[in-house]
């Protein structure tokens, strides 16, 4: 009996343009972006880094190292395709004016720095000027760091006082007892980009399965097609079972649809700021790589923190088989709960607009809840509180699962009490499911479940 | 088993505490009969009928369909009945044919339900064509025609049927009304209709229930309620016991 009420949900939403389309444009609309965005970023990019600056220095007061500064600061220019303009060219004839301090440029030599101000046109492109002050202030660093370790005779220590000490950073994630080698900072928060993948998921989830099972049950009470079903041989939890499902089944793909256009769009951007940063020469960050870590440095830690293993960061992207099924319980308890909450609101709507309006209204302030379960540590808020319930439970879950950390077989527990909390709701929705309540409830009326009614 | 597959008695409807839609009505529909509600709007019909339909509870007074209690014995009334309510729409992204395929197979398994669409395909009288195309482009006539289909092809023991035939025009009227009088004849099924035209009840029903305010106010065969008011037809006697 389930499986053609299922068909039928599933036929009607999905062949239905108000749903096919947002999920079509959900799946285009990204890899549109990012081709409109790469394509010009690609271009203005390069154009702007590459482009011959002109660039007027004045200089104010006076020194006598200004000469050698001078000729220093022309070659990097020249290295970094700026033109000295002459005098009185900005802001006619030059991008910019360099102004510096010439009394400034010895006081490198007693731990000063040199002063300089750079006035530039703001332009309206992409780059907005950004440009302009990076290239001709990474010119001036250059020079003044060549003129002072020329002045000081220490050009041949340039790399040792430039970055005189390398650190390797070595993450220990003490419920695996294991390291992780050869990382950066910069690269653990790769992992919190990860484990931000999941809240972005659930947030699409409760926003479109919200959205498609109000819409199936608004339909029904706008054609009123819910009087037949009402008065067929049918169990009211089939009629949920069936509309949660087609949710569920359209709510993937759309979800699908959705994450496909996204890593395209994210492809497509990383793509064109790689092209664009080896145009103009600029060194991007490696890609993650664990690097390995010497004998004698392993030895010394077996002391500190006993056997331990090597894991590689894919490791935590990747978490255990126990979390991802405990995830994957967490998201279907979400998706049934977002399809129930849709079913209330489409049961008490008169229309499919009034549908719309009542999801539109109400699904902003669920996520931000959601969104913000994902800036809490995980590891200093009540897990009873938090994990106990599918909304902040899958979005907690997701950062402890990608941190590689363990909440304990208490987790277990939480799941269980979430999965009652959706009983409890897909029990209410089924008792919703009544001609006269479904009426009452349009009429605004609040003892919706109290009165007796056919079941 | 009782001749009658259908009792009403004392049927009392009152909506939010004031409204009162049914003041105790009663009255009895013959097995195999066309029997019809005929009354004005917001007589009190389609209230009957929705309780009748297990859709909606009668505030006092008990209904039996088949000898099933249509409150405590509600899942087995719904076996037995199939209801066709006013002015319903059609799901409008699938085709007639797969509507009418979902509901044999909510109804019936395998065999059974293939026999059940067959039967749904030549109730509606619809072309392969038109039965292949998506119900949003159906002319008011065809949904409804999909819907009396529906209704009727799974030969239910009473099928209740609330104006049949609203809003469709003349032809579309008398294609419905042939539709049900030949399925009647065919099946023997119970037939409970309800509508405000005084021609559409002449033609169909056995035996005629006129309704008003809640009231039942005239019962019997079409021929004894016209000459019980010296009437020339249905209509004028219909007009002569409402008007009083």
């Amino acid at each position: 009996m389930l499986r053609p009420l299922i068909e039928k949900e599933v036929k009607d939403l999905l062949r239905d343009p108000r749903i096919w389309v947002p999920i079509l444009i959900s799946f285009l609309i990204f890899p549109a972006l990012g081709y409109a965005q790469s394509s010009l970023i690609l271009r203005e990019s390069v154009e702007a880094f590459t482009r011959e600056l002109s660039v007027e220095v004045q200089y104010i007061g006076q020194s006598p190292d200004l000469d050698a500064f001078s000729s220093i600061l022309s070659n990097f220019f020249a290295l970094s395709n700026i033109k000295i303009a002459p005098k009185g060219s900005f802001p006619e004839k030059a991008d910019a004016l360099l102004i510096i301090n010439a009394t400034s440029i010895r006081d490198l030599l007693s731990g000063g720095r040199v002063s300089a101000y750079l006035v530039y046109t703001l332009s309206t492109s992409t780059t907005m000027g950004e440009e302009v002050t990076q290239r001709v202030s990474r010119a001036l660093t250059e020079a003044s760091r060549t003129y002072l370790l020329s002045a000081m005779n220490l050009a041949a220590l340039a790399n040792s006082i430039t970055a005189p000490s390398i650190t390797s950073y070595i993450p220990y994630i003490e419920e695996r007892k294991a390291i992780i080698g050869g990382i950066g900072p910069g690269d653990i928060a790769f992992l919190l980009l990860a484990a931000l993948m999941i809240p972005i998921i659930v947030t699409i989830i409760i926003f479109l399965i919200l959205q498609y099972s109000a819409t199936s049950m608004a339909i029904e009470n706008e054609e009123k097609t819910l009087e037949i079903l009402f008065s067929m041989p049918i169990p009211r939890w089939s009629i949920t079972m069936a509309k949660l499902t087609a949710s569920a089944i359209i709510g993937g793909l759309s979800v699908l649809g959705f994450v496909t256009g996204f890593i395209i769009y994210q492809n497509m951007i990383m793509e064109s700021v790689r092209g664009g940063t080896q145009a103009v020469n600029i060194t991007i960050s490696t890609p993650i790589t664990g690097a390995p870590i010497p004998a004698e440095i392993q030895d010394l830690l077996r002391i500190h923190l006993g056997n331990y293993s090597v894991a590689r960061i894919v490791d935590l992207i990747m978490p255990s088989l126990s979390s991802i099924a405990i995830l994957a319980v967490y998201i279907i308890e979400v998706t049934i709960l977002a399809g129930v909450l849709g079913i209330i609101i489409g049961g008490m709507s008169s229309d499919v607009r009034m549908a719309y309006t009542i999801s539109g209204s109400l699904t902003p302030p669920i996520i931000i809840f959601a969104i913000a379960a994902f800036y809490l540590d995980p590891q200093r808020v009540p897990g009873w509180l938090l994990l106990t319930n599918p909304l902040t439970g899958t979005i907690l879950y997701s950062r402890i699962a990608f941190s590689g950390l363990s909440p304990g077989p208490e987790i277990y527990l939480y799941l269980a009490v979430s999965g009652a909390v959706v009983a409890v709701l897909i029990y209410l929705s089924g008792r919703m499911l009544s001609l006269e309540t479904l009426e009452r409830a349009r009429r605004g009326a609040w003892g919706i479940f109290k009165r007796r009614r056919i079941t | 088993m009782s001749e009658h597959s259908v009792i009403v008695d004392k049927l009392v409807k009152i909506y939010g505490g004031s409204v009162r839609a049914l003041n105790g009505i009663s009255f009895k529909v013959d097995r195999g009969s066309i029997y019809c509600l005929v009354g004005p709007n917001g007589a009190g019909k389609t209230t009957t009928f929705r309780i009748l339909s297990t859709l909606i509870l009668p505030t006092s007074g008990d209904a039996y369909i088949e000898g099933y209690h249509v409150v405590r014995e509600a899942s087995r009334v719904r076996e037995i009945i199939s209801y066709l309510p006013e002015e319903v729409g059609t799901y409008r992204n699938i085709s007639g044919l797969e509507y009418l395929s979902i509901v044999s197979k909510i109804y019936f398994k395998g065999r059974e339900a293939e026999e059940v669409l067959e039967r749904g395909i030549k109730i509606s009288g619809l072309s392969e064509k038109d039965l292949a195309r998506p119900m949003k482009q159906y002319s008011k006539g065809m949904k409804r025609r999909i819907q009396v289909a529906r209704a009727l092809m799974i030969l239910p023991k009473v099928a209740i049927l609330d104006e049949p035939t609203a809003g469709l025009d003349p032809v579309q009227k008398a294609e419905i009304r042939r539709i049900i009088k030949s399925y009647s004849k065919s099946y023997r099924t119970t037939i409970l209709l309800s509508t405000h035209e005084m021609g559409e009840a002449e033609d169909l029903c056995e035996r005629v229930s006129i309704i008003d305010k809640g009231y039942i106010i005239a019962e019997g065969s079409v021929s004894d309620i016209i000459a019980s008011q010296g009437a020339r037809n249905l209509e004028e006697a219909f007009l002569k016991l409402v008007s009083r």
